[in-house]
């Protein structure tokens, strides 16, 4: 371990008092969010499920393409790994939910450290490119490998926790893990293991000068990334109860990209908001239109020319501009 | 005689992986530009000789039809799209794939979910028989297609002006500039060719694959399996890379259908660890 | 003939250049002296329309066109042949090919050849075939200087051409410099060394923190040791080559 400079130790604390009001925020949303299943029908509130899964999932991918720098276009592969281990653990040796999802949680992470080891050496493009790889290999397996996998018809007959099997308790259920997690990241995020993530990300030669190195940074921001995209992809699964190719294919990934990216590659909650909007756009769209991917296409293309930052930038920029003319008024 | 097929068909499929990855990695070289667009391209070409061989019965008139047709798409989105982020490459990546999911979907909507085959010419149809090995006599004229191309683009490259130009922008794009060139021009006109060389081979391809909707997403990433394992940028490189993917692809889904894929993508990820740059691949 | 007025230029939030004025008559020879850091290659940089550092304010003109703001190749295509720092030879080129691509058509009656190059640097034509990046540092510069005089340049830019050479090779490429200007051409050469400077240029501009801080001729600068000492840090009339580079 690099012995912890003086100044830092005293900062430690000021981050941590940082840290309250978006946890309590969060806490305040969670309790908002538990009384939903009151409010909805059992559609609505299966599409909130969806979200907050798929949400964590986007926040996952975050930890590597906003907070690492590193733009992945694989991280499909990770969710569906982990729902494809779940699913195997049940149909094949009966094991519970609970059981299984700690080893599926576990394959994910092994995944990202195959993925972390296999793209160390790249940056930039090549980066995207190897990711790219990663994902379709993935996906060529669980497609190609159907004695196992069942192939393009996927596997069925996912079993939820028996507590949670309900739609409106497994809601719960997802809430509160999915709310833990988030909480758990953004600890993560404001701590020194987050600061180094950040420091490659924005100058990876001074953090090797400083003797970090960036291999090991990038595969502890991977195994972050897997850990909480493992736990996303048992969520998916004992969600949808059901796994195909197609949640592992490159689709699946750049949706995962779009969220981040229209949500806010630099903000935390910014994946989150994009998911929001892409799942229930894609809902609200689909009484409409089957033209999803065109839709998804042409909004990628705006966010990249003109979205600065994603809505979570624009927001932030706006309520700076409002914060700046009212004490402009008060003056 | 089973091998022999199976590295006959190989062989004429890096001939077609060669027409798709070839105008991809030289355009990756001279502008750092990542078009991942480009099976959507493939796929328009492959749709747009489908209709014109359908109504006019002339294959070359669909592949004349295609080229122009995606030439033009490209130089649209070149002018439109790619200028207004250029120096940015992950932003290009991210338009490019933005680009290549509306352009397939948007084929899905015109053309329809069904696999459709474009009709190859009698002159060029039917079957040939090679030291005892019956094989489809297109195939033969895809690889001889192939071969006329790499030898083409090899002699621009290497004998000719413009071939140093587009080296030179390779090498220090910035300096060319300060030479006297153009360099977004030279980069449009590659970047038009590239796009007419894979609209026509997407008619080629149609002929012999098929064309079928996420066509687009498998020829882009065998495209880049190819661009990868030769090495960004390097037309010997997407050669090489052709050759041995054609093989892989043939060899694995005689004897092992069910880990194709794995066949094909292992060594790239391997590869890419030991020589993050390919084989063959340009310098930064 | 070239003027530079009050050009202010930056990377991203840093300021490079704050106030640079000064100009080149046609058929002068200017050198830019100045310390490391002080602005000589950003000054030919922005000169050449190169994207980065960026220009803020300020205006550049050339034979009463506007220079400043135009892309790099038009500033080339207008008369200025660019020998940068570094050399930047295509490395995958060779020799001949380097040459063939920065071929531009003339506006003089002798417009510059192939042939006319290896008769200034004969030691090229033995190497015409070989690759760029394959040439010593030496060779590497006579063909930058080569490449620049392909475009028929009205004004030969220089940036530092002495920099990492054997001794002897830096005699070779000033002499040839020198010769070039001997013939009229029009020269703005950037140096570290004031010796080799005064070899070639009849006229100073020092640039210090981005600014210019003289603009004299030879003589008078090289009688005045204080001032060469505050701006240039070295000893009074000290002809030897620059000091080693302090590693940062």
């Amino acid at each position: 371990m690099t012995p912890i400079p003086k100044g830092t130790v005293v900062r430690v604390p000021g981050r941590l008092r940082s840290s309250i009001v978006p946890v309590a925020a969060m806490v305040a949303a969670l309790v908002l969010l538990t009384s939903l299943p009151y409010l909805l029908q059992a559609y609505g509130v299966g599409l909130v499920t969806e979200t907050l899964i798929l949400g964590l999932w986007a926040v996952s991918l975050n930890v590597l393409a906003g907070q690492t720098g590193l733009i992945s276009m694989g991280h499909a592969a990770t969710l569906g790994t982990s729902a494809y281990v779940l699913a195997l653990l049940q149909r094949n040796l009966g094991w519970s939910f609970f059981q299984a999802a700690p080893v599926a949680v576990a394959a994910a992470v092994a995944i990202s450290v195959l993925f972390a080891l296999s793209a160390a050496r790249s940056s930039g493009v090549y980066f995207i490119l190897v990711t790219l790889a990663q994902g379709m290999l993935v996906w060529g397996v669980v497609q190609r490998w159907s004695s196992i996998t069942g192939g393009d018809d996927g596997l069925r007959g996912i079993v939820r926790p028996e507590a949670f099997s309900d739609y409106y308790s497994y809601y719960w259920f997802a809430l509160w893990i999915v709310g833990a997690s988030l909480i758990a990241l953004l600890l993560i995020q404001r701590s020194q293991i987050g600061l180094r993530l950040r420091g490659i990300r924005d100058s990876p030669k001074r953090m090797a000068a400083l003797g970090y190195s960036v291999g090991t940074q990038r595969l502890v921001a991977f195994c972050i990334s897997g850990f909480f995209a493992g736990v996303a992809g048992v969520l998916y699964a004992g969600y949808v109860q059901f796994i195909s190719p197609s949640t592992v294919y490159v689709t699946q990934s750049v949706e995962g990209l779009l969220m981040v990216i229209l949500g806010g590659i630099n903000s935390f909650f910014g994946p989150l908001i994009g998911a929001v909007v892409v799942l229930f756009g894609r809902a609200g769209l689909s009484l409409f239109t089957e033209r999803w991917l065109t839709i998804m296409g042409v909004i990628l293309i705006l966010v990249v020319l003109f979205g600065h930052d994603g809505i979570a930038g624009r927001v932030r920029a706006l309520s700076q501009a409002i914060r700046r003319r009212i004490r402009g008024r008060a003056e | 005689m089973q091998i022999g097929q199976t590295i006959l068909n190989g062989l004429t499929y890096s001939g077609l992986l060669f027409l798709v990855s070839s105008g991809f990695t030289v355009m990756f070289g001279l502008m750092r530009v990542l078009n991942l667009a480009h099976g959507a391209f493939y796929l328009w070409g492959s749709y747009l000789g489908l209709v014109v061989v359908g109504a006019t019965g002339s294959f070359l008139a669909g592949i004349l039809v295609a080229a122009v047709a995606i030439a033009v798409l490209g130089l649209a989105t070149e002018v439109a799209l790619f200028r207004r982020v250029r120096g940015n490459p992950v932003a290009e990546v991210l338009l490019t794939l933005g680009l290549g999911f509306v352009l397939g979907d948007l084929a899905l909507a015109f053309f329809g979910g069904n696999p459709e085959q474009i009709a190859v010419p009698d002159l060029i149809g039917g079957s040939l028989d090679l030291f005892g090995i019956t094989f489809p006599r297109y195939r033969l004229v895809l690889l001889a297609v192939a071969v006329v191309l790499f030898v083409a683009l090899r002699f621009t490259l290497v004998g000719t002006r413009l071939g140093a130009l587009i080296r030179a922008g390779v090498d220090d794009a910035e300096m060319l500039e300060g030479l006297g060139t153009n360099i977004n021009r030279l980069a449009t006109g590659v970047f038009v060719v590239s796009a007419a060389l894979v609209g026509a081979t997407g008619v080629l391809g149609g002929a012999f694959l098929g064309v079928h909707p996420g066509g687009d997403i498998e020829i882009l990433v065998l495209a880049v399996v190819v661009v990868i394992i030769g090495g960004l940028g390097s037309l010997d490189g997407a050669a090489i890379g052709s050759v041995l993917i054609g093989l892989l692809v043939s060899v694995g889904s005689v004897f092992a259908p069910e880990f194709l894929y794995f066949i094909i993508y292992a060594p790239v990820i391997l590869l890419l660890f030991f020589r993050p740059r390919g084989l063959l691949g340009v310098a930064n | 003939m070239l003027t530079l007025n009050s050009v202010c230029a930056s990377y991203g939030t840093a300021e490079t250049l704050q106030d640079v004025t000064f100009s080149v008559a046609e058929g002068e020879s200017v050198a830019l002296l100045g310390r490391n850091g002080m602005g000589k290659t950003s000054t030919l940089r922005v000169l050449m329309g190169m994207r980065s550092p960026a220009l803020v304010s300020g205006e550049i003109t050339f034979d009463g066109a506007t220079l400043s703001r135009r892309p790099a190749y038009e500033v080339a295509r207008r008369g200025l042949g660019y020998v940068p720092q570094g050399r930047r030879i295509f490395g995958s080129l060779t020799v001949l090919e380097n040459l063939r691509i920065a071929e531009r058509a003339a506006r003089e009656s002798r417009p510059w050849t192939v042939e006319r190059v290896y008769e200034l640097f004969p030691h090229l034509r033995r190497r015409r075939g070989v690759l760029g990046g394959r040439l010593s540092g030496g060779e590497q510069q006579m063909l930058a200087i080569g490449r620049a005089l392909m475009t028929n340049p009205a004004v030969l830019v220089l940036d530092e051409p002495s920099e990492g050479l054997a001794p002897a090779m830096v005699g070779e490429v000033m002499a040839a410099v020198a010769e070039l200007h001997r013939e009229g051409l029009t020269v703005l050469i950037a140096e570290q060394n004031l010796a080799l400077a005064a070899e070639v240029a009849a006229r100073f501009v020092v640039l210090e923190n981005g600014a210019v801080a003289a603009d004299t001729d030879r003589e008078s600068f090289l009688d005045d040791s204080a001032l060469q000492a505050r701006l240039l840090g070295v000893g009074p009339a000290d002809r030897s080559p620059p000091p080693q580079r302090t590693p940062r």
